[in-house]
């Protein structure tokens, strides 16, 4: 199968002599059609900078990335890439929406009747017929994002790279516009690149992971695995009625985190004690005293916390 | 003609959107059209009326006059992004363009129709009106020619000093700087004033090839001045480009984004 | 208001206009690079003027590289986009506040002015010299300027605060400010003495104000009289413009207020 995208080997210099640094240090990875990858990494990571070579807007001091085998920052490559920058607008604000998309379309050689029936088309999956006439200015960030989103789309790119699409919205309005991309994946069958400080935007869209630091993939695998051993932890947070009563141990399986007055913290490995017996007997420890229980699985932000922690 | 259709089509949804503010788009064609008659005939008054020259410095003036507004104008009306080149380089904003399967000069063009130039456009089709009244018809046919060659060398002069902040850190003040500076020496009538070691410096500007050259082309009506001029202007716009995109291989290559980080 | 009133908005808005003037002088390399352009425009006007107007006997080439500086240090530092929309744009944030946004603008586009126009006679003092003209004529310009400096601000910021009014009320009057600069470049003789127009141009030009605000305060710089009118008409004129300008900025202020207060910015 070819791959969507393909890197190999990308350093990316900046400075020189002593002051020389490598942002991207001989990253390579490949993404295939229909794959929707998220691309993580702390702050100066090198994620804008990969994304910018992918993007041909960067060139790599050595290594070379194709997109559907045309070399990046090519005619060709481009015409299959599609961007959503989440601080920065692609849209003329002065210009209605549907004007913005037709220019679009233009620049990306889209011509007349087969120009006309994609915007339609595409406003009609992410809802934003009713938005078409308006000024891009009168737009709430909410609609203006949807409309980036479709402006990306325009061209029916192969690859949409998607950098922070869900910055500065409000939570329906993040929800709304994952569940959009979510249902273009799933018609259009593309691949999506997502970067995102929001790990919900991740754990709803993505279901690879390609983690990053110092310019170097420390992660390349599924989400899911993306935690580890974590992922078997389980984390129960008790409200008691009566706050003398003292915590529960027991050894090895059930693990007192922390206390507060009225609320008990533990933490259980699945694979070594069963959740049901660990809430029996929390449950007969506690007796009446137990007010409300609460279970939750390890995060993936506390999961990156800690590996970003780790390096530092 | 896929470029033409691409800046017909922004062009187009510009008027549009400029349309939509009518408020907005009479005051600042307006605005400009007082402006440059204010200039026009304060330069007029105090330099040449009275003086024994006065009626052919008032055809010269007119005829500078002319040209100078209808080519900047013209520029920064259809394709008036180019002036914002080097804001565009400062503060990224040209990065996707970069991105897409087009030139990224004919983006920075089409992102931007400047509305205020419309007055310059129309006070210099004034000036053209004027002179086929004072001038002889040949003397006008030249005017209306060179308009297109100081155009082009207009053109030239945004992309070069557009391009500055990929080699100087913070270049676009330096770039506003030179752009005022050529207009200027394009704009007040320097064809006449600098003789000998000045003149020779005022070649070595690109004012030779907005505003001397063509003026003198159209004063004279000589084949040789004219081929200077049109041939000027046309190696001007070259180098502009070369320029262009030897500062855009530096960003993409290396240090500017750093810098910038 | 009482005395002890008055005195403190007065201690208030002197400490708020030196406090401006000295912004000037905040950030150097910027505002050299910002006046990097004026010893061009000096440099070019003198040579037009050499070429057409020398011949006229009004002025000698160095006086007059010493006319165009100081007028163009007057007209670059007048009614100024930035310092209009600056005023402007705290317009809605100032009627939550206890002090008057009129007077409080007035006072910092006065000290922003008297600032500019000092920071730029520094560097016209440099520049001066390589232009050819002799230290004498620029030290007696220079002295003669410094005296009128506060008098000139206060009408710079009486035409700059009714522009930040006027935006207030219509957005649409920034596309004006270019036209009406000009309007006072070329009325007020800024490219050259209006002592060499031609008639019947110079007789109109020295009725209008432009002519009060650059061509006299110029022309008594370098020859250390007015042109046509003794010292107490002069002041008597610009008293007048001032009194005018005043009396449009309060009457524009208050409407500017009212139309805000009920409908909003």
């Amino acid at each position: 199968m070819i791959s969507s995208l393909n890197a190999k080997n990308i350093i990316k210099t900046f400075g020189s002599g002593d002051k020389a640094f490598n942002a991207v240090n001989d990253l390579s990875f490949e993404l295939f059609p229909g794959e929707s990858v998220a691309f993580l990494g702390p702050n100066g990571a090198g994620k804008s900078t990969t994304i910018k070579i992918l993007c041909g807007i960067l060139s790599p001091t050595y290594g070379n990335a194709e997109i559907n085998g045309f070399k990046v920052g090519s005619l060709e490559a481009n015409k299959q890439l599609g961007l959503v920058f989440g601080t920065r607008s692609q849209l003329f604000m002065h210009m209605t929406v549907f004007q913005c998309l037709d220019l679009i379309a233009e620049i990306y050689f889209l011509t007349g009747t087969e120009k006309k029936v994609r915007i339609f088309e595409l406003a009609e999956l992410f809802e934003i017929n009713s938005l078409l006439e308006k000024r891009v200015r009168t737009l709430s960030l909410g609609q203006r994002m949807r409309c980036e989103v479709v402006a990306a789309l325009v061209h029916k790119p192969k690859i949409l790279l998607a950098d922070e699409p869900t910055i500065g919205l409000d939570i329906i309005a993040k929800n709304s516009l994952r569940e959009l991309i979510q249902r273009w994946r799933i018609e259009e069958k593309s691949t999506l690149l997502l970067t995102s400080h929001d790990l919900s935007d991740v754990e709803v869209l993505c279901d690879r992971c390609i983690l990053i630091d110092h310019g170097i993939k420390k992660y390349d695998g599924k989400l899911s695995a993306l935690k580890g051993n974590l992922a078997e932890l389980r984390r129960i947070q008790i409200t008691v009625a009566d706050g003398s009563i003292p915590t529960f141990s027991k050894e090895n399986l059930i693990h007192s985190l922390d206390k507060e007055e009225f609320i008990h913290r533990y933490e259980v490995k699945t694979s070594k004690f069963a959740i049901s017996e660990a809430l029996s007997q929390l449950s007969k420890h506690y007796g009446d005293n137990l007010q409300d229980i609460k279970i939750s699985e390890v995060s993936l932000e506390e999961v990156l916390a800690q590996r970003y922690q780790d390096r530092s | 003609m896929k470029t033409l259709r691409l800046i017909q089509l922004a062009l187009k949804y510009h008027w549009d959107a400029h349309k939509s503010n009518p408020a907005n788009l009479i005051a600042g064609v307006l605005g400009m059209v007082v402006n440059n008659i204010i200039v026009l005939w304060g330069l007029w008054a105090m330099l040449f009326d009275g003086k024994p020259d006065g009626q052919a410095l008032t055809i010269y003036f007119l005829s500078l006059n002319a040209m100078i507004t209808i080519a900047w104008g013209s520029i920064c009306y259809f394709i008036g992004g180019v002036r914002s080149l080097g804001e565009y380089i400062e503060e990224g904003t040209l990065e996707p363009m970069l991105a897409t399967p087009r030139n990224p000069l004919v983006l920075v063009g089409i992102s931007q129709s400047i509305t205020p130039a419309l007055g310059d456009i129309l006070q210099g089709l004034c000036n053209l009106v004027a002179l086929f009244f004072l001038a002889p018809a040949d003397m006008v046919f030249r005017c209306i020619l060179f308009t297109f060659s100081s155009g082009v060398a207009f053109l030239g002069l945004f992309i070069l000093t557009g391009s500055i902040p990929f080699f100087v850190r913070r270049g676009n003040a330096l770039a506003q700087l030179l752009l005022e500076c050529n207009l200027s020496l394009s704009f007040y009538p320097t064809g006449k004033i600098f003789t000998d070691k000045g003149r020779f410096l005022l070649f070595l500007t690109p004012a030779a090839v907005t505003g001397v050259l063509p003026m003198q082309a159209i004063e004279n009506g000589h084949w040789s001045t004219a081929f200077i001029a049109v041939v000027g202007a046309m190696c001007f716009f070259g180098f502009s480009i070369l320029i262009f995109n030897l500062g855009l291989k530096k960003y993409q290559t290396s240090s500017y984004v750093s810098a910038r980080a | 208001m009482t005395y002890a009133n008055v005195l403190e908005s007065g201690r208030f808005h002197f400490r708020h206009a030196w406090f401006n003037l000295r912004e000037q002088f905040s950030d150097i390399p910027t505002a050299l690079a910002a006046n990097a352009l004026i010893p061009f425009f000096v440099w070019i006007l003198s040579n037009v003027w050499q070429r057409f107007n020398s011949h006229q006997g009004n002025f000698t080439f160095e006086q007059v590289i010493v006319y165009i500086g100081i007028t163009e240090l007057l007209f670059m530092t007048f009614v100024r986009a930035p310092s209009v929309s600056r005023a402007s744009g705290d317009f809605s944030i100032s009627l939550a506040r206890p002090r008057s946004w009129l007077v409080i603008s007035f006072s910092g586009l006065v000290g922003r002015s008297i600032g500019g126009r000092i920071f730029m006679l520094c560097l016209l003092i440099c520049v001066f010299p390589i232009l050819g003209t002799d230290l004498a004529e620029i030290s007696k310009a220079v002295l003669r300027l410094l005296i009128l400096l506060p008098w000139l601000g206060i009408i710079q910021g009486l035409f700059a605060l009714f522009f930040s009014v006027a935006q207030v009320l219509w957005h649409q009057t920034n596309y004006f400010l270019l036209p009406f600069g000009k309007i006072f470049l070329v009325l007020g003789g800024v490219w050259g003495p209006i002592a060499d127009f031609s008639e019947p141009w110079r007789k109109w030009l020295l009725i209008l104000p432009p002519s009060d605000i650059f061509f006299q305060p110029a022309y008594f710089c370098v020859k250390g009289n007015f042109y046509g009118i003794s010292v107490f008409e002069w002041f008597l004129r610009t008293s007048f413009l001032i009194l005018v300008l005043t009396v449009i900025n309060i009457y524009f202020f208050k409407m500017a207020k009212t139309r805000h207060q009920s409908y909003g910015g």
